[in-house]
């Protein structure tokens, strides 16, 4: 079923280069440091990968699903935190493009050419995590601006990002008082908090955004005041799929092929493990699932780049791809400790790296048990 | 059937807990988990109590402790710390190997000194190519003269960097004979000339260390061999149920504080307008966490009840070794699931859990490993 286009091949081709040369070799030290790794955002720039999510009218590389897809994944595979800044701009642009003014696109596509492109996406808060609807950070109309007072946690990207799609509460309780503004980095008032230290996904920027008295002109509002969780909903969980999904099933796919690396050549050595049936048929499994996991996302990329299906049952499917992919993640690179044993528990290997890496992706950008709840619902309504 | 304990062991039980909820605040934890810092100073106070005596005979200075007492001891140990009661327990176990193999000279030298906290001892078998086959370890000793001359290599040595630490080196003395009959254990102190520990980085198990141990020429008087020579692989497999055992009670402690964690924290968060506890989906996810750590906690107490009774039980260890060591394991992840982007950050002490859980399913006989002794057990001869 899968064929993909020569345009995804290319992407696909090039991205696999760039994360076996530029990815790859810097894991560790990433990992180590916890920087956020600038010469990354370098070779994505160059390469058009942080505009990927635009249309080519706006300079962009017009990816659709499968493409975004296949970058997330063969970055991934070389090292889980490395697509992530892509993911955070991407979903930013993507929003932008398709819920904002030509007027406004233009205006921040400017601004991000005097930047990093970097862009983050600012949904959760310190008390509001799963209960995102129910979230504090207040926008109150004056004049020509809005002033945004309150912060933002665990925010991926947001150590370095140039533009924030932030959420804010500009009316009632609930879900139908949420907007959608851009806050600038340079705005007065705003500071990038604390960075949240983390058991994994290194480099990732993750900090909390503070707001104090920070004035946002109106023009920075997407889409109309109140009807933010529908930009959120429609267009952004998307992401879920190509996000979070190619992150989880991408690095479960680089901890499989460490594992089976190993395993070869500890057999060279004269080593008996893969004789036992018990690592080969964890081995056998890791492929299952990992392919598994595969299968899911690329369907779910098939059928939205296809347009036909209705909005509840591609949710469904991007909830499923997220959280499937997710748990797969972390059974995969569980079992790989395992079967390396030792060595896969040292900070030499990157086993034990993506083991931890891997934990993020069932937590993050709605936990996988949101994802279930969500799936029922659809499967219930 | 008969579930209680004496009065004696609540009263064991009882003021283990005490002294850890005194001298082990989760901050002391936290903070030797950041530093790197083997935990000297608790394992001073404990030796002040006699601890490092509790299963040594009385006549070496010990109280003679059977396995249920033990047991209880290393699962309050574990509540506070799983680092401090397995590095407890390493020691004592050397030393146990010493009283049950040693001479008379090594028992009077080593034992006091270990009850009093003036050594350490710790145990050497692992190698770079025999890890769970450790019966084809290589790293040789040759008599020569009055010494004991040993060459070679071991890796994922636990705890053998802190000061004054002698270390039981399994070694090979006969390279003729089959593998597992050529093997010997001598005590090696680490400050020996010709000893090299470098550390390894690992992922959890911060406070104990783990290292490489290089052996180059190192000299140790012909003594310091335990027990017969080319008897080692013996000396290696008595005694292992109840280090087995005792390394699965600190499995249940700190599997009870992942749960104690997970629940506190599903009790105090609150989403959706109500504590996340109350949603089906953790309520159950914690329930099952609970039942499994009993159901762990029961394969121990069995187990060591048995051994007390003088059964043979080494089905039953296996079990709890497997059941015990998978369970801390896997609720360490659930228990993350359960406190989200909390749980995942380094502030919080879940991360530990989850660090420190996920080698425990291969050190000390892998989960393979036990699964392979059940299943002989079970009359298979299983390959
Ligand atoms: C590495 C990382 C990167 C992140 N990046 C970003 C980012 O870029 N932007 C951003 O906005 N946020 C980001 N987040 C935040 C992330 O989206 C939240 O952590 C996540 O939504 C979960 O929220 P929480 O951590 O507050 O957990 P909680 O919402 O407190 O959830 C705790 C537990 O309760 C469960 N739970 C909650 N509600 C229910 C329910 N109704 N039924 C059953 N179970 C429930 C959850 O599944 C979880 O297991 C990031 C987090 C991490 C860890
Ligand atoms: C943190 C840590 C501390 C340690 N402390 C010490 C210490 O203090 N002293 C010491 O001597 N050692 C110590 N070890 C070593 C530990 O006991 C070994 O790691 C363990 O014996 C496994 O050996 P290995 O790592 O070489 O893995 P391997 O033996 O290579 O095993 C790798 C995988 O293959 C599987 N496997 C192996 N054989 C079989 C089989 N026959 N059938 C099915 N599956 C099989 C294993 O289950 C495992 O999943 C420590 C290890 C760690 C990680």
């Amino acid at each position: 079923m899968v064929e993909f286009t020569e345009e995804q091949k290319r992407v696909r081709d090039t991205v696999r280069k760039i994360a076996e040369e530029k990815v790859a070799p810097r894991a560790a030290e990433i990992d180590e440091t916890d920087e956020f790794p600038l010469d990354y955002v370098d070779v994505y720039a160059k390469n058009g990968l942080l505009k990927a999510t635009l249309p080519k009218s706006s300079g962009g590389l017009d990816a659709d699903t499968m493409t975004l897809c296949l970058i997330v994944e063969e970055l991934a595979r070389a090292y889980a935190s490395a697509p992530q800044m892509l993911i955070t701009t991407g979903a930013v642009l993507q929003v932008l493009s398709k819920a904002a003014t030509t007027a406004q696109l233009q205006r921040f596509l400017k601004r991000l050419e005097k930047g990093t492109h970097i862009c983050s996406f600012a949904l959760t808060e310190a008390n509001y995590g799963s209960d995102a609807g129910n979230l504090q950070t207040r926008a109150v109309p004056d004049g020509d601006n809005y002033v945004v007072n309150g912060s933002k946690a665990f925010i991926t990207s947001g150590e370095v990002a140039e533009l924030n799609l932030v959420f804010v509460r500009t009316g009632g309780r609930g879900t139908k008082g949420i907007s959608v503004i851009v806050v600038d980095k340079n705005s007065h008032g705003f500071h990038v908090g604390n960075k949240e230290h983390k058991m994994g996904f290194a480099g990732t920027g993750t900090v909390e955004l503070i707001f104090d008295d920070v004035e946002v002109s109106k023009d920075n509002l997407i889409g109309k005041e109140n009807e933010g969780w529908r930009l959120l909903t429609n267009i952004a969980n998307m992401m879920r799929v190509w996000g979070a999904g190619s992150t989880a099933m991408g690095n479960a796919q680089g901890a499989l092929d460490d594992v089976v690396e190993y395993v070869r050549e500890e057999v060279q050595s004269g080593k008996p493990e893969v004789d036992f049936q018990a690592i080969q048929f964890m081995l056998a499994d890791m492929a299952i699932s990992v392919e598994t996991a595969r299968s899911l996302i690329y369907r779910t990329a098939y059928v939205m780049d296809r347009n036909g299906a209705s909005f509840k049952d591609v949710e469904t499917l991007v909830c499923m791809s997220k959280c499937y992919a997710a748990d797969v993640g972390m059974k995969v690179t569980s079992d790989a400790v395992q079967i390396v044993g030792g060595y896969g528990y040292t900070k030499g290997s990157s086993i034990e790296r993506r083991m931890r890496d891997a934990k993020s992706v069932q937590i993050y950008d709605g936990s996988n048990q949101i994802q279930r709840i969500v799936a029922a619902r659809n499967l219930l309504s | 059937m008969e579930f209680g304990f004496s009065e004696e062991q609540n009263i064991l039980r009882n003021s283990v807990t005490d002294f850890m909820e005194k001298e082990c605040p989760p901050e002391y934890v936290r903070e030797l988990d950041e530093k790197e810092e083997y935990p000297h100073e608790i394992y001073g106070k404990m030796s002040k109590l006699g601890w490092f005596g509790l299963p040594i005979p009385e006549e070496y200075g010990g109280s003679g402790l059977g396995a249920v007492d033990l047991i209880i001891v290393g699962e309050e140990m574990s509540r506070f710390s799983y680092e401090i009661a397995a590095g407890f327990g390493i020691s004592v176990f050397c030393g146990l190997n010493i009283i049950e193999h040693g001479s008379e000279e090594q028992k009077k030298f080593y034992i006091p000194k270990m009850i009093d906290n003036k050594i350490r001892l710790s145990i050497s078998i692992t190698e770079p190519n025999a890890g769970s086959d450790a019966a084809s370890l290589a790293t040789s000793a040759v008599l020569d003269g009055g010494s004991w001359v040993l060459n070679g290599q071991k890796t994922f040595q636990t705890a053998s960097d802190a000061k004054d630490t002698v270390m039981s080196v399994y070694v090979r003395t006969d390279k003729d004979l089959p593998k597992h009959k050529g093997i010997s254990l001598i005590l090696v102190p680490n400050d020996t000339p010709g000893v090299e520990i470098r550390r390894i980085k690992m992922l959890g198990r911060k406070m104990l260390h783990t290292n490489e141990i290089f052996f180059e020429d190192v000299r140790v008087p012909k003594e310091n061999m335990v027990g017969e020579l080319n008897n080692g692989w013996k000396m290696l497999l008595s005694g292992l149920e109840l280090e087995r055992l005792y390394g699965c009670s600190t499995f249940i402690g700190s599997s009870q504080t992942v749960v104690d964690l997970a629940l506190e924290h599903s009790k105090q968060r609150v989403q959706f307008g109500r504590p996340i506890g109350t949603f089906q989906a953790m309520g159950h996810m914690l329930a099952d966490m609970q039942t499994e750590v009993d159901a762990a906690r029961l394969l121990v107490y069995r187990a060591a009840w048995m051994l007390d009774q003088g059964m043979p039980c080494m089905k039953q260890v296996s079990m709890a070794k497997l059941f015990g060591s998978e369970t801390y394991a896997r609720l360490s992840n659930q228990g993350m699931q359960i406190m989200g982007g909390y749980g995942y950050s380094l502030e919080y002490d879940m991360q530990r859990h989850f660090r420190d859980s996920r080698i425990i399913t291969v050190s000390a006989g892998s989960s393979q490993m036990q699964r392979t002794v059940i299943a002989r057990e079970m009359g298979l001869r299983v390959v």
